[in-house]
Parts: structure tokens; C-alpha cells; sequence
């Protein structure tokens, strides 16, 4: 694919989509820290 | 006046014109000139954070790389898109909340009040100073090459204009004035970034016919293993390559400083996204635009120009001009973090600390000030008579502040048995392990990059130093309960914060001072 080889096709695609998946897993994670601007609000 | 430097002018004015509105706009208290009085919002926060790692590098050191090596040099890229949401979701919110209960206006000062004792300050502030100043030679060396590229004046000339704007809103408005530049020169890079590849992805005829060019040139260069495959099965190399930039820019004082100069510490999820998306947009572009330059112009006699060259070739007369900014933008933003921290080490961690007890934040806004120009002059001294390739400098500069200080700022947050014993150890053992690695020549020698040995050896460090002193060198309890404090969600009980709460307050001081 795009005139490269296997591997680096795999691995120049596979680390950002990674890193994309840590993003999302702790955006769920963190998802409460909502709360703490409430709280700071009030 | 030629369209790219008529760009170029108008670009130093409006950063000019930033740091002076910042100078009127913050505080010049301490914490308003080192922290921007802890204000800064998500969007801020990100592209601060990224334009700050992403040095002149990006543009000489990543060109360059992508040129020789191929798509090797993509291991380093890899490891960067990681680098921001990394750093901002393992500290961000942590670090944010305990520099605020400690009363820390610096990521030095931050680290001598969670692990109380003067030699923290002793051994980071030097190690740090070092480091940055090397870093920052760098940013003034690549600064200088791309003005006189663009203007065509002698480079001493050049470097002299580059830094003395660099120094100019440096010296205006602290930290404000470097964050809002930051963030506007961010956004000049990624457009800048985004303009540069497309054109040169069109110039070849496309992304998959221009990697079939370039394998027909070696094909090596479609691999991830080098213009030679010398790095095939070098795993340690490559596991450097990776973590330099992602793992070890959480030790990188210059930019962890971000964290705490959030608005709040939930800031910094957000921001995390942001700067995700920020990298993904910005850092394959310089390694791709490098491997291409092989197609459109083989025969560099410089390969660390050749960002500079194909955007000179590629782009019409007036974008080149935009570019041009936006490579500056790179530099610059780096250059003036790093200038700011220096400062503040030495102002706030160093003369504060240990000469004059008693400096006013106005004296102490002064000593950063002397200091920045002191850099300066000295730096344009060495990069105008003797310049050392940059990529080179960055590398090693960035990699001992990685192993120096990764361990210590991490546990700091989510280890409470990490004592003072165990952040001197490791900061020593990173710093001496990944120098004399370098040194050495043993990268060669055994294949291993020092980042590897380097942050093997500081949390070694940490973790046996740490449980080894347990009973001679207790964690503090007030340590331990601003810990606690940091780990749940939600706002600071006032009574937690320093100055606020007197006992709270006097024990950290004391045991600060080994009292």
C-alpha cells in the first residue's frame, strides 16, 4: 500500500492509530474531571 | 524588499507586538510573570506545550533525517504524535493541582518542595541549566540558518537578528508573552507545515508515485531500518528513537512548566486532545518533505537545508514568504521557553534560593531578564564562530534532560513512597548514565541509544533509593497528605494551599531548607 513495503505500511499507520485509541481510552477515563470544574465554579 | 522577508518582518512585529500586550496585560508579580498568574485555558495549553518541544529540529534536524535516512527517521515522529497527550494525561492534572497545594512557581522549585531537601535544587537547576542552554544554541543556530537563507545576509548577521527578537518578548512579558506567542506560532506552523507537504506530495506526483521514486533512488529508504538497513534488529536504537520524544519530554523542565500555569487541572484533558490532533496534523510533514527532497533536488550539499530548499522550490514566491514564518515560528517558540526557564532556574532556583533570600519579585524579574541576555550573547558567541549541527545538539540535550528527570516528575504525583533519596539518585545516575553512554561511544558499540540505558538507570535509581531509605528518609507527612489531596477529584480545600494553611506552610519551608 502507497508503494511500501508491509511493514512500514503497518507500523507508520498502526503507532498513530495507538495513540488515537490512548486518547479516547483516557478521555473515558477522565471523564468525571467534569465534576471538578463544577465544584469550582459554585 | 524581497516578499519573503517583507513576511518575515511583518511576522517578528506582530510576536513583538504579542509579548508587549502580554507585558501590559500580566502580573509582574512572580507568579504572574513565571506562570502567567495560572490562567492559561485548553487551546493554549496544547500548542504551548507542542510548539515549545517543536524545535528548530522539526525543520533542520527531521529534514535532514527523512533525506538520509528514509523512513527510519519516522521511528522519531512516531514516538513524538504520542508525546503531547502523553505528558498531559500521566501529569497534566496531577502536577497541576500539587504545585498549586506547594506553592511551587517553578518545575525546579516544584521538585525541591516535594522532595524537601536544598540538593534537589543543587543538582537539578545545574543539570537543567546545562542542558537548555545547549538546546537553545540549537534553536539560534537553525534561527540563523533560515534567515540567511531567506535574506540572504552574512549568518553572524542573521543569528544576531534572530535572537535579538527571540530576547525582545522574552524580555517583555515572562510567561505570558511566550505562551500567546506560542499558541499564535503554532498555528503559523501547522498552516505553514500542511502548505509545504502538499505542495511537494504534488510536486512528485503524489504520495504513493513519490515513495515509488524514491525506492527506485534505494529502497532501503522505504524501510524502517536505514538508508543502509544498519538499523535492522537494532531495537535499542529504535526504542530510543521512540521515547526521546514521547516519554522523555515528561522530564523536559521547559515544558512541564505548562501544567502548572493551567487555568485548572482539568484543563488538561482537553488539551490533550488538542495537542493530539495538533501533532498528528504537524510532525510527519518535515521527516515526509525531507524524503522527498531526494527526489526534487538529489544533490544537497547541506541536508538540514532541505525544508528550507524544497519550499524555496516548490511554493510560489509569497507562500514561501508564510513558510518562512512558520519555520521561524518553530524555532522561535522553543527558543523562548527555553530562554524563559533558563532565566527562572537561575533567578528563582538558583540566585532566590541560595544567594539572596530576600529578592523582590521585581529584582527577581530583573535577574531572569540579565540572564536571558546574558544566554543570548554567550550562545551567539558560540553559534557564530562554531556552529555544532543541530540535530545532533537536540538529540543529546533532550535526552539527558529526559533520563535526568522523567522518574522524579512522575512518582512525584503517583508514587508516595518516593523520597528525597530516591529523586537525587535518580537524577544522578539519569544524567551521568546518559552522558557517559554518549561519551563513550557506546550507542556504537552495543547498539543501545542512551535514552534506553539513560531512563533505565534513573528508575533504577529511584525505585531502589526510594525503598532503601524509607526509614532513614521518611516521606513528610504534610508531603503525603498533599498527595491524597491531588490524587481525588476535585477542587483544593483552601486551608491545603501554601501560605494559606501556616502549618502546612512552614513545614514545607523547613523541611525545604533541611531544617
Amino acid at each position: 500500500m502507497f508503494g511500501l513495503p508491509a511493514f512500514t505500511t503497518m507500523v507508520i499507520i498502526g503507532v498513530p492509530a495507538l495513540w488515537v485509541i490512548y486518547t479516547a481510552v483516557f478521555l473515558w477515563l477522565s471523564r468525571g474531571w467534569k465534576r471538578e470544574d463544577a465544584k469550582e465554579q459554585q | 524588499m524581497s516578499i519573503e522577508i517583507l513576511f518575515l518582518v511583518i511576522y517578528f512585529i506582530a510576536m513583538a507586538a504579542i509579548g508587549f500586550w502580554a507585558m501590559k496585560r500580566g502580573k509582574q508579580d512572580a507568579e504572574g510573570f513565571l506562570l502567567g498568574g495560572r490562567s492559561l485555558g485548553p487551546g493554549v495549553t496544547a500548542l504551548r506545550l507542542q510548539s515549545s518541544s517543536m524545535s528548530g529540529y522539526m525543520f533542520m534536524g527531521a529534514g535532514s533525517m527523512g533525506y538520509t535516512q528514509g523512513y527510519f527517521s519516522m521511528w522519531y515522529a512516531l514516538g513524538d504524535l504520542g508525546g503531547g497527550i502523553l505528558n498531559l494525561s500521566v501529569l497534566g492534572r496531577r502536577m497541576r493541582k500539587l504545585s498549586q497545594i506547594l506553592g511551587s512557581i517553578t518545575s525546579i522549585e516544584y521538585l525541591e518542595h516535594r522532595y524537601p531537601s536544598k540538593w534537589i535544587r543543587l543538582i537539578a537547576a545545574p543539570v537543567a541549566l546545562f542542558c537548555m542552554f545547549f538546546y537553545v544554541l540549537a534553536q539560534f543556530i537553525a534561527g540563523g540558518r533560515g534567515l540567511e537563507m531567506v535574506s540572504g545576509v552574512s549568518f553572524p548577521v542573521a543569528l544576531a537578528i534572530a535572537i535579538g527578537v527571540i530576547v525582545l518578548y522574552t524580555f517583555l512579558g515572562g510567561y505570558l508573552a511566550v505562551a500567546y506567542t506560542d499558541f499564535v506560532q503554532a498555528i503559523i506552523m501547522v498552516v505553514g507545515m500542511v502548505w509545504i507537504l502538499v505542495a511537494t506530495l504534488m510536486a512528485v506526483g503524489g504520495f504513493t508515485k513519490g515513495n515509488e521514486t524514491v525506492g527506485g533512488i534505494n529502497p532501503n529508504l522505504l524501510t524502517m531500518w536505514g538508508a543502509d538497513l544498519g538499523y535492522q534488529g537494532q531495537w535499542g536504537v529504535i526504542l530510543g528513537a521512540l521515547l526521546v520524544f514521547s516519554i522523555g519530554y515528561m522530564g523536559w523542565p521547559h515544558v512541564v512548566v505548562s501544567h502548572m500555569a493551567m487555568k485548572k487541572p482539568s484543563v488538561a484533558r482537553t488539551a490533550g486532545v488538542y495537542s493530539l490532533v495538533f501533532n498528528l496534523l504537524f510532525i510527519p510533514g518535515p521527516y515526509l518533505v525531507g524524503l522527498f527532497a531526494l527526489i526534487l533536488l538529489p544533490n544537497l550539499a547541506n541536508p538540514e537545508t532541505a525544508i528550507f530548499e524544497v519550499a524555496d522550490a516548490v511554493l510560489p514566491t509569497f507562500a514561501v514568504g508564510i513558510v518562512m514564518a512558520a519555520i521561524m515560528a518553530a524555532i522561535m517558540s522553543t527558543a523562548d521557553a527555553l530562554l524563559l526557564q533558563a532565566g527562572t532556574i537561575a533567578s528563582q532556583d538558583i540566585y532566590a534560593r541560595f544567594i539572596n533570600k530576600k529578592m523582590s519579585d521585581a529584582q527577581m524579574v530583573w535577574v531572569s531578564r540579565i540572564t536571558v541576555l546574558a544566554l543570548a550573547i554567550i550562545g551567539y558567541g558560540i553559534a557564530a564562530f562554531d556552529p555544532p549541527a543541530v540535530a545532533a545538539v537536540v538529540i543529546f540535550s533532550t535526552t539527558v534532560l529526559g533520563s535526568a528527570f522523567v522518574p522524579s516528575y512522575i512518582c512525584a504525583v503517583w508514587w508516595k513512597k518516593a523520597n528525597t533519596v530516591g529523586a537525587i539518585s535518580s537524577m544522578a545516575a539519569g544524567t551521568l548514565v546518559s552522558v557517559l553512554w554518549q561519551v563513550s561511544g557506546a550507542p556504537d558499540a552495543t547498539g543501545i541509544d542512551p535514552m534506553v540505558t539513560g531512563i533505565l538507570a534513573s528508575t533504577a535509581a529511584m525505585v531502589i533509593g526510594s525503598l532503601a531509605s524509607q526509614k532513614s528518609h521518611p516521606v513528610p507527612e504534610h508531603i503525603g497528605r498533599a498527595l491524597d489531596e491531588t490524587a481525588k477529584i476535585g477542587p483544593i480545600p483552601k486551608k491545603m494551599l501554601m501560605g494559606q494553611d501556616a502549618l502546612l506552610a512552614s513545614q514545607a519551608e523547613m523541611a525545604a531548607r533541611g531544617e
